[in-house]
């Protein structure tokens, strides 16, 4: 399976195309890899529009909307001076049900906007948007780290998709065959994992294959946004101890020790995450089963990462509050810092699948106003007011 | 034992850990049932053949002034002036995988501890833990001249505060009770400590069901083994679990 190399994306939106141009150039340039490019055009009628994107993307990768089409009036592909009366949601629908029938060619499609409402809320999103691969307020393109995680993301759902059709084609009859999506080669090494997790695509009607976005919104929202099983680096950073802003050593220390846990499997070059399992594992053979991780300071775990790895550049994480415990294991979920969890607070639960664990924040994450009593779980919230009076 | 069974043992012991993970979430106790999942997932993917363990280390449950906390009596310090209590667990546990007929102990080597943590007006600190063993029937230790039954319980742990003020500690007694799996010590510590969420639970279907599977792999071998006394058939054995029957 050979990857796409030369990414293009159709990008539709009825802002004037200087302005959409930008956005798309934001991103654009921050791929250095040079593979990304950005075609920016008007809405046209549905039934037009439809017909140019199937058309389009015979040769393009994926698609990228702006929500409302629907607002200013502009030059369509005849030059005739219109305002469409669709939606990007009714598109990308319709776009996915036709996907559906075909069970071939999907690709991903992105909704970047600036509705106001478009809430890009930390408590994990599951309802709203299950059309769009990815969804962002295009004002946040102009923060270089946003516009550059954009970009990998664009590369790697793009390439991506094929691949899951290929895997689906495959293997679907097979039991636990989603471990050949997660980089898995065999059932055997996926062991570890709660098996709903295989199981939910266990497919035993070749006749009905699901769509591959079905299986990329699934990966996406519940695996790889998700806060378990896969890591992200601030959470892998807590639970080695490693303040991970002042460790130039970070990076080095996880591609030399712990690259056996990095996730390797569909979309991984735009989401760099770790099993945390496996991640434990390797801790544990370090130090031959005798310190578990979680029973450790920060210090300590600093200091024993610095012998087993003989990398020296790696400074422990200070805890959020000097009364707080340096044994971390997860980060408060809005300011992304190390935290013990029995130093957090557990917010409301909106959790879709049985794996993915509750988040928490520190104190810390009230003080913006961001963060009310009111989106902590119930079991804490008395603690909480007890601390804030 | 093929591998096949020791696999399903394996994956018995795992979704175990897992629905108990999903029970904890779901009650009023503040906890990290995480550390649940992950046992589940070390558990599942030990590859040794018939050798099966996890480790659970540090699983916090917080207790709530109103809710549980205020229920206690004859408490020192008084419950008025602890602010926090926290229960925090440990369990190792591993041994041979067993099939399914609960006729023999799954269990080689077994340590549960739990800590309890208090904090009190003026932050004061408090702490106490209790401890369940399996005796390995290491006969060289210092205490080898102690009553040592198999499984049994004991106040006091690795961690305890320097401070005992006037507190006697001396090691015994060393009490006889049945093995306790992580499952079976969250069943232990809720009963004991959160009695009023404990009768809640215990009344959910899936609830049980998750207690009676550890209770059949864990406490069936040890109740057949000392019945063995009642029977007269073999009290050698049932005498390694209770010294004290004759």
């Amino acid at each position: 399976m050979s990857n796409v190399q030369n990414i293009q994306y159709l990008y539709i939106d009825d802002g004037p195309l200087d302005e959409s141009s930008t956005y798309a150039g934001y991103v654009m340039e921050r791929d250095k890899s040079g593979q990304l490019s950005i075609e920016v055009k008007h809405p046209t009628d549905f039934a037009v529009q439809i017909e140019h994107i199937e058309q389009a993307l015979s040769m393009k990768h994926g698609l990228i909307l702006d929500l409302r089409l629907d607002q200013q009036a502009q030059k369509d592909l005849e030059g005739n001076l219109k305002k469409v009366d669709y939606r990007a949601t009714s598109l990308a629908q319709e776009i996915r049900t036709r996907a559906a029938e075909r069970t071939h060619g999907e690709f991903p499609i992105l909704l970047w906007s600036f509705e106001r409402w478009l809430q890009e809320s930390f408590v994990q999103d599951q309802t709203s948007h299950d059309l769009f691969d990815l969804t962002i307020k295009k004002e946040r393109l102009l923060e270089p780290p946003i516009a550059n995680g954009m970009a990998q993301k664009m590369i790697a759902l793009a390439q991506g998709y094929p691949i899951i059709e290929s895997i689906r084609d495959t293997y679907m009859l097979n039991e636990g065959w989603f471990h050949h999506i997660l980089g898995f080669e065999n059932l055997e090494e996926a062991f570890f994992l709660d098996t709903r997790i295989l199981e939910n695509f266990d497919n035993i009607n070749p006749r009905k294959k699901k769509p591959a976005h079905e299986f990329a919104f699934f990966l996406t929202r519940h695996l790889l946004e998700a806060n378990s099983p896969l890591l992200n680096a601030n959470v892998v950073a807590a639970r080695l101890g490693i303040d991970i802003t002042n460790s130039t050593d970070f990076d080095r220390l996880l591609n030399e020790l712990f690259i056996g846990a990095k996730y390797t499997g569909i979309f991984s070059g735009g989401w760099d995450r770790w099993w945390g399992y496996l991640l434990e594992q390797k801790w544990n053979d370090l130090v031959e089963n005798k310190n578990p991780l979680r029973s450790l300071s920060a210090l300590k775990r600093v200091e024993l990462l610095r012998q087993f790895s003989g990398l020296q550049n790696l400074v422990e994480a200070q805890p959020i509050r000097p009364e707080y415990s340096t044994e971390y294991w997860t980060v408060c979920q809005k300011t992304q810092k190390p935290i013990d969890p029995r130093d957090g607070f557990l917010l409301k639960r909106s959790i879709a699948y049985p794996w993915q664990e509750q988040s928490l924040v520190s104190l810390e994450a009230f003080e913006s106003g961001e963060i009310t009593p009111n989106n902590i779980d119930p079991v804490d919230r008395r603690r909480l007011k007890k601390v804030l009076s | 034992m093929s591998k096949k069974n020791a696999r399903e043992f394996k994956k018995q012991q795992a979704d175990n850990l897992r629905a108990i993970a999903e029970v904890l979430d779901s009650l009023d106790i503040s906890t990290d049932a995480g550390l649940l999942r992950s046992a589940a997932s070390a558990c599942s993917s030990s590859l040794k053949g018939d050798d099966w363990e996890y480790r659970i280390t540090k699983l916090y449950m917080r207790a709530d002034q109103q809710k549980h906390i205020s229920l206690y009596k004859n408490t020192n310090p008084n419950t008025n002036n602890i602010e926090e209590l926290i229960f925090i667990l440990d369990v190792e546990i591993g041994g041979k995988c067993v099939d399914e007929t609960g006729m023999e102990d799954p269990i080689d080597h077994l340590s549960v501890e739990c800590r309890i943590e208090a904090t009190c007006k003026f932050s004061k600190q408090y702490s106490c833990a209790w401890h369940l063993d399996k005796n390995i029937g290491n006969t060289q230790t210092e205490s080898k001249n102690f009553v040592h039954p198999m499984y049994h319980f004991q106040f006091g742990g690795r961690s305890q505060p320097e401070n005992l003020g006037d507190l006697l500690f001396i090691e015994p007694p060393r009490l006889v009770h049945p093995p306790m799996d992580a499952v079976l010590a969250i069943d232990f510590v809720l009963s004991n400590y959160f009695p009023l969420t404990w009768q809640r639970v215990r009344q959910e279907s899936k609830y049980m069901s998750i207690i009676r599977t550890a209770q059949h792999y864990f406490w069936k071998p040890y109740l057949l083994q000392l019945n063995n006394w009642s029977t007269g058939k073999d009290k050698l054995s049932s005498s390694e679990i209770w010294p004290h029957l004759l």
